[in-house]
């Protein structure tokens, strides 16, 4: 309950403004709905008094221009109701969203590579809409419905007091009934996650465009309509069945509050017997039942289950996202792009001591008891066999994996000592699993050095290192385009070896310390990658280059050479130094000779 | 709110051919038909029950107004008894309770109807994409028409409750203009004709917003939904945290969503003039009815409880109509996702069965053009090649020079080109070569690892024809992956991917799993190997080249590679530029023309010379 009102009140909070414009419009339409009713009375009190007088009074007239009127308003204000309910949500959405984008952002890179954080954190962003409506959905229940149920009951102890124990009565058997139900819900969606994200796994395979060339050159496409169809069916089936027990349950309900319901109808019945009422209160009050009965289903389903149902929901959010710091707060309201910071001065030399690591799910250590130095203007090559931990090696080295033991240092500071984003800068990194983003090329580039976005000098100068600028201008594109189709209808799709160069560009941009280039030409033309790498000495000028690549005659552009084994580092050295050797460098180099000879 | 009219009706014009002022009622009468005709029973028994629940209304009126009558008699003391009263408060429980039966099983009908149209709208839309040609996937007109199907399976319930909506105006609305009649043939003419304009306008409004919503707003939302979720795939999340770009994206994410706002803003104004003009019309009309029934009132002419009774209903049509105009303006009306969504399954699906083929002996290619829809300029032009059974063919060529069209080419996936594909000496048809592509096995640049068992990854080369163990393990024995997943606790079982707690692969690992995905089709007769060892280290990729070549046999074989030292050792090469064939030959006759080929020969060649 309290990481509910908690997660309620960041939505809100910083939005202040349109939610207190909401809460008045939705007072007023409840308001003048209820002012209606009244005025309803008092026209049929009216018609009766002239049933017996013969003549059409001017009240009755009044009365019903008013009634429309107020009808009219009711109606029209329910755009203004929209419009703003709109605005809201959406401000809300936008703030929610950010803080969850904002802590998986902070979360360490370990912990996606686990599957139970997974299923939790698209549990959470598959629930996002529903928190956020949730929180709406409240204000709109207590401010409409709240304050109807309170003037009806207000209305009901002025007349027959007997009534208020009749809805205190229907609201506590709706209560309970809801409460089950959106528990049960609940329990259900949490259990189906897995299948769900299968189901929709499958449906990638069938409909998404990086599947499509495959399924359709193997004709597989009936083998996985099939499996999405089984997982489907179970989920659908149990969806059904649970449906299916909540609505017995909920028509148990209703015959109760009926029966319930009859019986006022008798007392109502007998007080106008008595002459307690007349019939414009009859008329009233025998309307008012069945409104009552609406309000209160309506707060029960909205904030008592509701609020039963999404706190279950904002508790997972609230695990995820809480605790904000104030310095958290202002940097995701205002989503100022940080400053540049040299945490560890000019960058001179970098020691790594005896470093390990282990993926969460894998069973043996992918990098073991790793140490070496890298020192300003060199260009190191890491080298080895598929699966010996390169990658892995890198990542570690630029502070996107947390080392399980072992040191990094640069300039013999403590890595672990310092903020990741101050590590980071440090930094630009190639990918090998690069995301394809769908932005302009300018900007593809620009967020290699977040910090210097607008500094257009240093994107031309990022261009003109890997050579990007000729080939979009031999296709005659403009900077601007957008890369990718994913939203843009002119978005234009760019060749493996194309996505290539962006990114070899992004990692230049900003002329980072430490460039890290995981199989940067796998995917280049032998001219392209010639021009690329045989100018990397002169593009890099006196910073460092980490390289990882199968390409092996480029190693001996490299200052060093580091070969891993199944995680552990076993040569190290200059290309001449390796090949005397006669080790796994010798036998890999060798190999790829005999091709060209 | 000027402008924007302004600018709305400009753009109108611009496009006038698109609108449909119809489809509102054409997608509609479709809906309706698709669901009787899918499930003709179910759909009969729902459709009763609501005819039998509108009865719950007509019910509840006729009580309010004998009860009001009998109240009224009774307050004024003509008429003292209770138990003519109790009498029809007993009645109305009693029909009531039934009600409420029916009501319990219309629940469990639409719940069972809802559940199964939208798994039938779903799997329609899965299949019919999954077997539509490939090259709708180049088409963005395409893909936007298809991100706004895709939620027309959730929409398919809002769809029926639409349906039910208007089933339920046409009976109350016969029902009302009954009672109504009573009084003057004229009243429920002017109910009937003032229910049906507002109808009609708001259905013409609905065309209006669609029109605006799948200009402006669609697309919007597209980019929107695409910055919400860019930070959740893995790969995305390591790039975004190193590169610290959480402040880029935030901002991108909430500039996307203002604008989207705006727009859905905008297009729910469109609607907001002619609901009020609608409002005043319908409220103008209750007035002048009320007014009029009053004064029957007072002449005697209708007693007490029909005025009460009139309230009632003239609130209720109101409720009725509004309700049914709100599917439309509160943003959830289906007919946006559905129209699209019938748009996508009337395209003509291919036939991807298994069927027996004649042998792929020699393939020609004639005057082959081939240009991308959004694309300027062409892929390919004026391609003049041919091969024959048992070549070994490298494919070399600068960076986006139409090397992977060419072999898309080949597996059948394009179809609009222009020239001949000449198959045994024959030219085949444009439709055929899909037929002929189950014969050729192909390892893309950017191949999968699919999140299913390593048995399962292997057999999907095989069309999920179910192999051996024996046979799988053999293939994998092959490739060189057998003693990695001998080491996994479950073999050639174990599942690959995040999905259910699998195991990852590295991407060396997974390029052999690809390649076992070859050898799983026997019947191949082409192999295309669109840089298939771009990710192994040397030692493996030479010893997969080797692997290849050695298992390829009689089979002709594509062989795309930047890796010029295999391209040396096949029988032809043909090498690609801006398009065209620039040069081919075999390497010796190659190098001696000292063109591209030779160029990049020798500039790779210094690297380990």
């Amino acid at each position: 309950m309290k990481k509910t009102i908690k997660v309620m009140m960041l939505g809100l909070r910083g939005n202040l403004k349109y939610v207190f414009s909401y809460v008045i419009i939705v007072l007023s339409i409840t308001c003048i709905s209820i002012g209606s009713t009244m005025i309803q009375k008092e026209i049929i009190n009216t018609a009766e008094r002239d049933l017996v007088t013969g003549v059409l009074s001017k009240r009755f007239v009044v009365g019903c221009i008013v009634f429309s009127i107020m009808l009219f308003l009711v109606n029209a204000s329910k755009f203004l109701h929209t419009y703003v309910h709109n605005l809201v949500q959406q401000n809300i959405e936008i703030k929610l969203k950010k803080c969850l984008m904002f802590s998986s952002y902070k979360t360490p890179h370990d912990e996606f590579y686990k599957t139970d954080f997974q299923k939790k954190y698209s549990f959470v962003c598959k629930n996002m809409q529903n928190i956020s409506r949730y929180i709406l959905s409240v204000l709109n229940t207590v401010f409409n419905h709240g304050v109807s149920i309170v003037t009806i009951s207000v209305i009901f102890l002025l007349y027959v007091p007997e009534l208020f124990v009749y809805m205190i009565t229907i609201a506590v058997i709706y209560a309970v009934t809801y409460i089950y139900t959106s528990k049960k819900k609940y329990n259900m969606s949490k259990e189906q996650i897995g299948y769900q994200r299968e189901a929709d796994y499958y449906s990638d395979v069938l409909m998404k465009k990086e599947h499509a060339k495959e399924i359709r050159l193997y004709g597989v496409q009936h083998a996985f309509v099939d499996m999405w169809k089984s997982i489907y069916q179970k989920l659908f089936r149990e969806r059904y069945k649970l449906a299916n027990k909540n609505n017995r349950l909920t028509m148990l309900t209703e015959y109760v509050s009926f029966f319930c319901q009859a019986g006022v109808m008798f007392l109502l019945v007998y007080k106008c017997y008595i002459r307690a009422i007349n019939l414009g209160e009859f008329v009233l009050l025998f309307g008012l039942l069945e409104k009552c009965k609406v309000n209160i289903l309506f707060v029960v389903n909205n904030i008592i289950a509701g609020t039963y149902e999404v706190s279950l929901y904002m508790n997972d959010y609230a695990d995820f996202v809480f605790p904000i710091s104030k310095e958290a707060d202002k940097q995701i309201q205002e989503c100022r792009i940080g400053e540049e910071t040299r945490f560890f001065g000019e960058f001179q030399h970098m020691s790594i001591e005896n470093i390990s690591y282990k993926y969460p799910n894998g069973d043996k250590e992918a990098v073991h008891e790793v140490s070496f130095n890298i020192n300003k203007g060199e260009i190191v090559y890491i080298l080895g066999y598929n699966g010996s931990g390169k990658t892995t090696l890198v990542k570690l080295l630029s502070g996107i994996l947390t080392p399980q033991n072992g040191l990094l240092k640069i300039n013999d500071v403590d890595c672990s000592l310092c903020k990741k984003e101050d590590l980071f800068q440090y930094y630009g990194i190639a990918f090998q699993d690069f995301p394809r983003y769908s932005l302009s090329v300018h900007d593809t580039v620009g967020i290699g050095k977040i910090e210097r976005l607008n500094n257009e000098q240093e994107i031309i100068d990022a261009y003109n290192r890997t050579g990007l600028n000729h080939v979009i201008e031999n296709k005659s594109l403009s900077y601007e385009v957008i890369l990718g189709k994913e939203y843009d209808a002119e978005g234009i799709d760019l060749s493996g070896g194309e996505w290539q160069q962006v990114i070899l560009t992004q990692a230049h941009m900003g002329k980072p310390d430490i460039l890290v280039f995981d199989e940067p030409t796998a995917s280049l033309d032998p001219i392209e990658e010639m021009k690329i790498l045989e100018n990397l000495r002169l593009q890099i000028e006196d910073r460092t280059a980490i390289l990882i690549s199968h390409r092996i005659g480029f190693a001996r552009i490299a200052d060093r050479i580091v070969v891993l084994d199944d995680g552990r580092l076993v040569e190290q050295g200059s290309h001449d130094e390796l090949l005397s050797r006669k080790g796994i460098y010798y036998k890999m180099f060798t190999t790829l000779q005999e091709l060209y000879v | 709110m000027k402008i924007f009219k302004r600018r709305f009706s400009k753009s109108e014009t611009a496009d006038n051919d698109k609108i449909n002022k119809k489809e509102f009622f054409a997608v509609q009468n479709r809906i309706f038909g698709m669901l009787i005709k899918m499930y003709p029973k179910e759909a009969m028994v729902i459709f009763i029950l609501l005819i039998l629940l509108s009865f719950r209304s007509i019910v509840f009126v006729k009580f309010i107004e004998t009860i009001s009558n009998q109240v009224s008699h009774m307050i004024n003391g003509q008429q003292t008894e209770l138990s003519s009263l109790f009498k029809t408060i007993f009645w109305f429980i009693f029909i009531s309770c039934i009600c409420i039966g029916f009501q319990w099983i219309y629940n469990y009908c639409s719940n069972k109807f809802n559940e199964l149209v939208r798994y039938g709208v779903e799997q329609e839309l899965r299949e019919t994409v999954s077997h539509i040609s490939y090259e709708y996937y180049e088409d963005n007109t395409f893909h936007e028409k298809f991100y706004r199907a895709n939620e027309a399976g959730a929409q398919m319930g809002q769809a029926i409750y639409g349906c039910a909506q208007f089933v339920k105006i046409i009976i109350l609305l016969f029902y009302y203009s009954i009672i109504l009649g009573r009084l003057s043939i004229l009243l429920p003419l002017i109910l009937i004709v003032v229910d049906f304009i507002t109808f009609f306008v708001s259905s013409g409004t609905i065309d209006m917003q669609l029109d605006y919503y799948r200009r402006k707003v669609a697309p919007l939302w597209r980019s929107m939904n695409y910055f919400e979720h860019i930070a959740e795939p893995l790969e995305n999340h390591q790039h975004i945290q190193a590169n610290r770009l959480f402040s880029y994206f935030g901002n991108k994410y909430s500039e996307q969503k203002k604008r989207y706002l705006n727009n859905t803003l905008r297009m729910n104004a469109i609607c907001f003039i002619t609901e009020v003009v609608m409002s005043v019309t319908i409220i103008f009309c209750y007035v002048l009815t009320l007014l009029f029934v009053g004064k029957k009132l007072v002449n005697g002419q209708v007693d007490i409880g029909f005025f009460v009774m009139l309230f009632t209903i003239l609130l209720q049509m109101f409720d009725v109509i509004k309700q049914y105009a709100g599917i439309v303006s509160r943003g959830n009306w289906y007919i946006r996702a559905i129209g699209d969504y019938f748009d996508i399954i009337d395209l003509s699906k291919k036939n991807f069965e298994r069927q027996e083929v004649e042998k792929i002996d020699s393939i020609s290619f004639e005057n082959i053009n081939y240009k991308y829809p959004q694309a300027v300029s062409g892929a390919l032009s004026c391609c003049n090649v041919s091969f024959k059974k048992g070549e070994k063919i490298a494919i070399v060529g600068y960076n986006g020079s139409g090397k992977t069209t060419f072999v898309n080419l080949f597996m059948g996936l394009l179809e609009q080109y222009g020239g001949n594909i000449k198959i045994n000496g024959k030219i085949i048809a444009k439709e055929e070569l899909l037929r002929y592509s189950q014969n050729v096995a192909c390892i893309f640049q950017d191949f999968k690892q699919y999140q299913m068992s390593i048995k399962q990854n292997v057999e999907i080369g095989n069309r999920f024809m179910s192999m051996s163990d024996e046979k799988v393990v053999e293939i994998l024995k092959c490739v060189g992956l057998y003693d990695d997943v001998s080491c996994m606790k479950d073999g050639i079982y174990t599942q690959l991917g995040e999905l259910n707690y699998g195991q990852e692969l590295s991407m060396g690992q997974r390029q052999k799993l690809a390649i076992a995905r070859l050898l799983a089709n026997e019947k191949a007769d082409i192999w295309i190997l669109d840089e298939p060892t771009a990710y192994l280290d040397p030692v493996t990729e030479v010893e997969s080249y080797n692997l290849i070549k050695s298992l390829a046999g009689d089979r002709l074989v594509l062989f795309i590679s930047h890796r010029l030292g295999y391209a040396a050792q096949s029988d032809k090469i043909i090498v690609f530029n801006e398009g065209n064939i620039a040069e081919s030959g075999s390497h010796v006759e190659l190098m001696a023309k000292k063109g591209i080929y030779y160029k990049m020969f020798e500039i790779q060649k210094g690297w380990y010379i």
